[in-house]
């Protein structure tokens, strides 16, 4: 079908002169990409001795040819090859022109996160998706969380900003790591997305269920592994600038280099706003003015074709500062508020083969952050409030691979953590050890049956140790049907927030005090007898917590047309998860107030189903819809009196409530269209929300109307118009929110329309 | 021609049951509820109630009420006339159950007698109301719990059902703005309850 396709192109251009004279003839001609630009270097050849090059204008000439019918056959990087039957008899300039046709690598995407080895995508057994670089360049997103937030089953967390939910779990529940090794810093639980800048990213893969099996705590409703790149040219260069509304600014530079056996990236960006402010009335930002800059660099050296050495660094700083309210005995008071927060991490990786059939690699990681507020108040006798809080991990790990033969193998690994944070609500620094193993077989039979079995065990020297397993399958029925279906646990660890944390409110008649604190606190009481009703029944069991845990089953269908022209997959998810933690009053004392501690006592069950397609209608315009329905509830049980039988009975009766704020159906829609003639590509995606309620403001456990709080069902769009200039340079202008779409009541973190503009440099 | 077709089953079985109820087992509440509205509970003694003529009564050392409300802060006293509180023949009994749910009057001996040590309807915050404070909306408000239904023998030995609406002056909307401001919020310690006597 090409190869007609081409012939048909050729011919088009090409002249057919009678052949006159028996002499020699020069033959010329001009070579062109199919949208019209001249391609330099491609290679024509016409026979053995008599080929060209094209210049930088795609000019070539051939002379000394004898007249006849030949094969004229034009080559180069990144375009289909290209055959003409040709004849030659006369003179004539720049005879013939020849359009290639583009190259589209069907690059298949290759994950890790998945298994810890390089793995295919549409092999993997488990629900994964993978955001690739040329998803993030089209869109112009500048940092993780814009370009998450358009991926299905991914929400906007309403309760922190920059922080996500996904399979209806908070985002305390989904570990984010920056090449297998995790991000911290985490405020109330949540990470702040925007931290982290893209420009260096290659891809983002995100796994959706537990994966505690392979990466350990936190992993209980999934895993988001951001895959920075590898430099692949020996040289290059890009940079960006971007400007926006309300002085949205965003660039940076970043360099590459690869040369005999070492490479690197290095890469610099800076960008930050005047914030938002969706409510005049309402004192203060919805965001406050931030700059923030961040630095990465890459380093690799291969001592051999299996040997390497990787240095990897990260640097992150934000400042912010703004104005709030706050209340200080019982009286609103304005304050200003300014401060900064520090991120940075380094990863050195040795990579090597002692024996033939296994591979080993060695990763030291070492992250810190640190942020640091200072609350100013107007009366001066007011004493200005700093809060100071320093966190760190640090972790030796070791992993290896061993291939059996094509197909077994086995991964095992073993590494130690140490974890500290020092703040002053923490009482100065705590510091917490933990070690873990982990071991995993993989099996693929002549590539219809994949399997996958794991378990890790995490030892922990705040908590009992933790045994997470997982198993999962992948069956191709056909070359389009595979079904998959994996059953895993995720564990989250307890944190030092509920281990640790004082917060003595007497004034407002409550304290809570973390787990490892409690007792002694509940015993100084007892011994001024002060304590008036134990509300537990078992006081000693606030003396620890246990891991909360989730159990998942994920299984679903991918139909896959060749070439992926259509793609349509289907997943079911469902998790119990159990032994959630709550503060809960669990002691009265004598003047009414109360001490409130930490338990495992909440249950949840998430599930739903996931739906993505795909489909590339024309070469130049891809579709994709994404529906996800969510059912998120928390299980309940309550003593209750009632009448059986004409008798009064009490008995445990279990309810479920529905989890606030997560809407039921949600998805996506994104168009990318490249439009021939001009060369301008078009991004469109629409971000849908289903209505969902914010408050159980009666607090009976039901959502109703007219007396909850419900959050509408809406839609966020975001458009990309980009269009290159030349081999270097791109241009794009875009808005994100495109309607302007905000409700300053619910959705305090959703900033109103944005306008930019990006232009980005290649070399 | 839908609808016509579920009254009439609706009506069918109401005239089933009734006929139940008066062969049978004549201890059954019939759906048919009266509301009393904003009966100012006492601070520092109790306010009567007669449950089967609807009004407050002043005499507390006799059979003419069958509640006594009482507002004491962090315990809200509904008190029945019987055991060391009253002359009658009263008693309680809390249930967590909705109100359109509770059709049958348990065994006697279920009810509870008010006695020194326990009172025959829980005063405590989680019995028939909850405390918002802090954690729930609005802040700092008493809220009739969901489901609750108070069962009570009057002091002449009949029974009634009864459930809390209201614990503020007027019987406010209490997810209104107004209610939410405790500037603009009505006075506490105004009952407005449904009931239902049988004998």
């Amino acid at each position: 079908m090409f190869s007609l396709k081409s012939f048909l192109l050729g011919s088009i251009f090409f002249l057919f002169i009678p052949q006159l004279f028996a002499q020699e003839f020069t033959v010329t001609g001009t070579i062109y990409s199919e949208d019209g630009h001249v391609l330099e270097e491609a290679y024509v050849y016409l026979s053995e001795h008599k080929w060209a090059v094209t210049d930088e204008t795609g000019f070539f000439q051939i002379s000394s040819v004898p007249p006849g019918r030949y094969t004229i056959t034009v080559s180069r990087l990144g375009y289909q090859k290209q055959n003409l039957d040709i004849i030659i008899s006369s003179n004539e300039d720049d005879l013939l022109q020849i359009y290639l046709e583009e190259l589209i690598y069907n690059n298949k995407a290759v994950v890790v996160t998945a298994s810890r080895t390089a793995q295919e995508l549409e092999d993997v057994p488990a629900p994964i998706d993978v955001i690739s670089e040329s998803e993030i360049q089209k869109s112009g997103a500048s940092t993780l969380k814009d370009i998450l937030l358009e991926q299905t089953g991914i929400a906007l967390s309403p309760n922190e900003d920059n922080s996500i939910q996904m399979q209806g779990f908070e985002s305390d529940y989904t570990l984010i790591m920056i090449d297998g090794q995790p991000l911290i810093g985490r405020t109330r639980g949540a990470l702040d997305l925007s931290r982290i800048n893209v420009s260096n990213v290659h891809q983002v893969e995100v796994v959706k269920g537990p994966s505690s099996a392979l990466w350990g705590s936190d992993a209980l409703a999934g895993v988001i592994n951001i895959i920075t790149r590898d430099a692949t040219d020996p040289f290059s260069i890009n940079a960006y600038s971007e400007y926006g509304s309300r002085n949205r600014y965003d660039l940076g530079v970043s360099t590459s280099f690869m040369k005999n056996k070492s490479s690197g990236t290095f890469g610099f960006a800076s960008n930050g706003s005047d914030g938002f402010d969706l409510s005049e009335e309402e004192f203060g930002k919805n965001q406050n003015p931030f700059d923030a800059v961040s630095l990465n660099a890459k380093l690799k050296y291969e001592f051999s074709s299996y040997t390497s050495l990787t240095v990897s660094g990260r640097y992150f700083r934000n400042q912010f500062n703004g104005e709030a309210i706050t209340t200080v005995a019982d009286e609103i008071i304005s304050i200003e508020e300014s401060g900064w927060q520090d991120d940075s991490n380094l990863q050195v990786r040795f990579e090597t083969s002692p024996i033939s059939r296994l591979s080993s690699s060695v990763v030291a990681y070492s992250t810190r952050y640190e942020d640091l507020s200072d609350t100013f108040f107007e009366d001066p006798e007011e004493e200005d409030i700093r809060t100071n809080n320093r966190q760190g991990l640090d972790r030796l790990e070791l992993q290896n691979d061993y291939s059996w033969n094509n197909k077994h193998l086995t991964t095992f690994g073993a590494g130690a953590t140490q974890e500290f944070v020092r703040a002053e609500r923490f009482q100065g620094e705590r510091t917490q050890t933990g070690s873990f193993l982990f071991v995993q077989h993989q099996y693929n039979s002549n590539e219809k049956l994949y399997l996958i079995a794991g378990a890790r065990l995490d030892n922990h020297s705040a908590y009992e140790s933790y045994l997470s397993p997982k198993l999962a399958a992948r069956y191709r029925i056909n070359d389009y049907f595979t079904v998959r279906a994996s059953f895993g646990q995720g564990f989250k660890a307890p944190d030092f927030r509920t281990l640790y944390l004082d917060f003595d409110n007497a004034g407002s008649g409550y304290r809570i005090y973390g787990t490892k604190n409690i007792l002694s606190e509940i015993e100084r009481f007892n011994q001024q007898s002060l304590v008036a009703v134990e509300l537990v029944n078992d006081i000693s069991a606030l003396g620890s917590l246990e891991p909360e845990y989730s159990t998942s089953y994920n299984i679903g269908t991918t139909f896959l047309l060749p070439d992926e022209v259509f793609r349509f997959s289907v997943n079911a998810f469902r998790n119990n998860a159990k032994n959630l933690i709550d503060a809960r009053e669990v002691v009265e004392l004598v003047d009414g107030s109360t001490i409130f501690g930490y338990l495992n006592i909440n249950e949840a069950r998430t599930q739903g189903i996931e739906v993505e397609s795909t489909m590339t209608l024309f070469k130049q315009l891809t579709a994709s819809i994404g529906y996800q329905f969510l059912d998120a509830v928390e299980l309940a049980s309550e003593e209750r009196t009632l009448i059986r039988n004409s008798r009064v009975v009490t008995e445990d009766v279990e309810f479920e409530v529905p989890l606030p704020k997560r809407p039921r159906h949600s998805g996506n829609i994104k168009l990318f269209y490249r439009e021939p003639v001009f060369d301008t590509e078009f991004s469109l995606r629409g971000i849908i929300r289903g209505e969902y309620f914010f408050n159980d403001t009666n607090a009976d456990g039901n959502a109703e109307k007219n007396v909850d709080e419900f959050v509408e069902a809406h839609t966020i769009w975001n458009l990309t118009i980009g269009k290159r200039f030349g081999t270097n340079f791109r241009v794009q202008i875009g808005s994100e929110n495109l309607f302007n779409y905000t409700d300053s009541e619910f959705l305090r973190f959703q900033p109103g329309r944005t306008i930019f503009t990006r232009i980005n440099f290649d070399l | 021609m839908k609808h016509t077709s579920i009254l009439f089953i609706l009506i069918s079985l109401f005239a089933i049951t009734s006929c139940d109820n008066d062969s049978d087992d004549p201890e059954t509440f019939t759906g048919n509820f009266e509301t009393a509205q904003d009966i100012l509970a006492g601070v520092n003694g109790f306010t009567f109630f007669n449950l089967r003529t609807g009004e407050v009564v002043t005499d507390s050392n006799s059979t003419n009420w069958d509640l006594g409300f009482q507002n004491a802060g962090f315990e809200i006293f509904i008190i029945t006339n019987g055991g060391n509180r009253g002359p009658g023949q009263g008693g309680g009994i809390l249930l967590d159950v909705d109100y359109d749910q509770v059709t049958e009057v348990p065994a006697d001996s279920d009810f509870v007698v008010e006695s020194a040590e326990t009172y025959s309807i829980d005063p405590n915050p989680q019995g028939w109301w909850i405390y918002t404070a802090t954690q729930l909306e609005p802040n700092h408000a008493v809220l009739p719990k969901t489901p609750h239904t108070i069962l009570v023998r009057t002091a002449n030995g009949g029974y009634a059902k009864l459930e809390v609406i209201s614990y503020y002056q007027g019987n406010p909307d209490t997810s209104s703005p107004e209610f939410a401001n405790l500037q603009t919020r009505p006075a506490a310690g105004y009952f407005t309850f449904n009931y239902e006597v049988i004998n």
